[in-house]
Formats: C-alpha cells, structure tokens, sequence
C-alpha cells in the first residue's frame, strides 16, 4: 500500500492537509451563486404562479410550480457539480460537466413527455415559466460571478 | 379547393413535430460546440499555467451554465413549436 491511497481526494481543510486553494475558489464561487439566486428565482416562481392564475387557472399554478422545481433543481444540480469537482483535474471537470449537462437534458426530456397531455397542469405556463426560471438562474449567476472577487493567480502550496 | 387548402394545413400541422425536432437538433450543435471550447480552453489553460486552475474553473463553469441554458431554451421551444 502507498501513502497516496490516504490522501484526502476532496482536499476538505484537515489539521493534516493542506487547504485546496483552488477548490476553495470554485466553492466560494458557487455559493456566491447560490446566494445571489435564491431570492430572484423565488420571486420569479411566485409572479409566475400569479401569471398562470389568471391566464390558466389552477393548472397555471401548477404549471409554474412545476417548471420552478424542474429549473431550479437542474441549476442547484449545476452548483452541487461544482462544489464536488472543486479538487479534481479539468479533464475530470469536463466530464463531470458533460454528464451532469445529459443527465438534465435527459430529466428535462422525461419531464415534459410525462407532462404531455395532462390536464392538471398547463403546458403553455410550464414552458414559459422554465424559460424564465432558467434565464433568472443563468443571470443571477453571472451575476454572482461578477461581484465574486476570485483572485487572478492562486500560489501553489 | 377547399379540399385541397385543408389537405394542405393537416399536412402542415403533421410535419410541425418533425420541423421542430430538425430544428433543435441543429440549436443543440451550437451549444455543443460552445461545450467544447469551453472547457478544452480551460484543459489547455491548466497545462500552460496550473497556477490559475481555479480561476479557469470559475470561468469554464459560468460559461458552461451561460451556454447550457441556450440548450435547454431549445429543448422547451421544442416542446411549444411541436405542439405539446
């Protein structure tokens, strides 16, 4: 057995291993978007409701519901990748990134076939309100990224 | 005539599903490519300068969610242009 199969793979700060600095920027930079998102994604599923209300009754509502769940969850999906792709080598980033990219595009597919033809809920609502959501998500985020003060050049240990 | 002008609208509607999936199937090329040269920009970046790895990572994943939305726009504009 090496000593390489001891060392900690996530690089979470320990009393014995050295702190990730570049791990801790891409987590610093995720909870920063996480932050800044949550409120204006709450307000935009809450007008968006209110919207659906009156243009399509109790399946708006539902559909507005539905919609913000689906883009938030495929967002948070994003920043849980981040958060665990911190340490790891770009190569495995990208493919980290490309298979969670699949995985929503594929939940996102399951979503509206299932949906398709439901009564209960209003596809026109659902539709539209996830095009916002995900505008509101993508937004916010770049936001989040801008006000982040991430230094240029991270020394190495 | 007017056989004919009908014929002609079902045989739009039926063909709107097809258009519409041709459609996003070249939207979803553009983002596949942004994808791409993302995070080979960041690959290459890394190997040139490992210093900056965080700071590419930081870039690479607002430019991959920026370019990831226009997908999933196209999967939803789909969904209305098909007629869901």
């Amino acid at each position: 057995m090496s000593d390489d199969a001891d060392t900690p793979v996530d690089d979470k700060p320990t009393d014995d291993a050295p702190v990730n600095e570049h791990a801790r920027v891409v987590r610093a930079l995720a909870d920063a978007m996480l932050r800044m998102s949550v409120l204006p994604v709450a307000i935009t599923v809450v007008v968006a409701a209110i919207a659906g209300y009156f243009a399509a009754g109790v399946p708006g509502v539902a559909g507005a519901v539905t919609a913000g769940m689906v883009a938030s969850g495929a967002s948070l999906f994003t920043l849980w990748l981040m958060h665990r792709t911190a340490g790891m080598a770009s190569m495995f980033v990208l493919g980290a990134s490309m298979g969670g990219f699949l995985i929503k595009m594929f939940a996102l597919l399951v979503t509206m076939m299932a949906l398709r033809g439901v009564e209960a809920v209003d596809a026109m609502t659902l539709a539209l309100t996830f095009i916002a959501m995900v505008l509101v998500w993508a937004t916010s985020e770049a936001v989040a990224f801008r006000r982040t003060k991430v230094p240029t050049i991270v020394p190495g240990r | 005539m007017s056989n004919i002008v009908l014929a002609q609208a079902a045989e739009a509607a039926n063909i709107n599903a097809g258009l519409a999936a041709i459609g996003y199937g070249l939207g979803a090329i553009g983002a596949a490519i942004g994808v791409g040269l993302i995070w080979a920009a960041v690959i290459n970046g890394t190997a040139r300068q490992p210093e900056a790895q965080g700071q590419l990572q930081g870039i690479a994943w607002i430019s991959f969610v920026l370019v990831e939305v226009l997908a999933l726009i196209g999967l939803v504009v789909y969904f209305i242009a098909s007629g869901a």
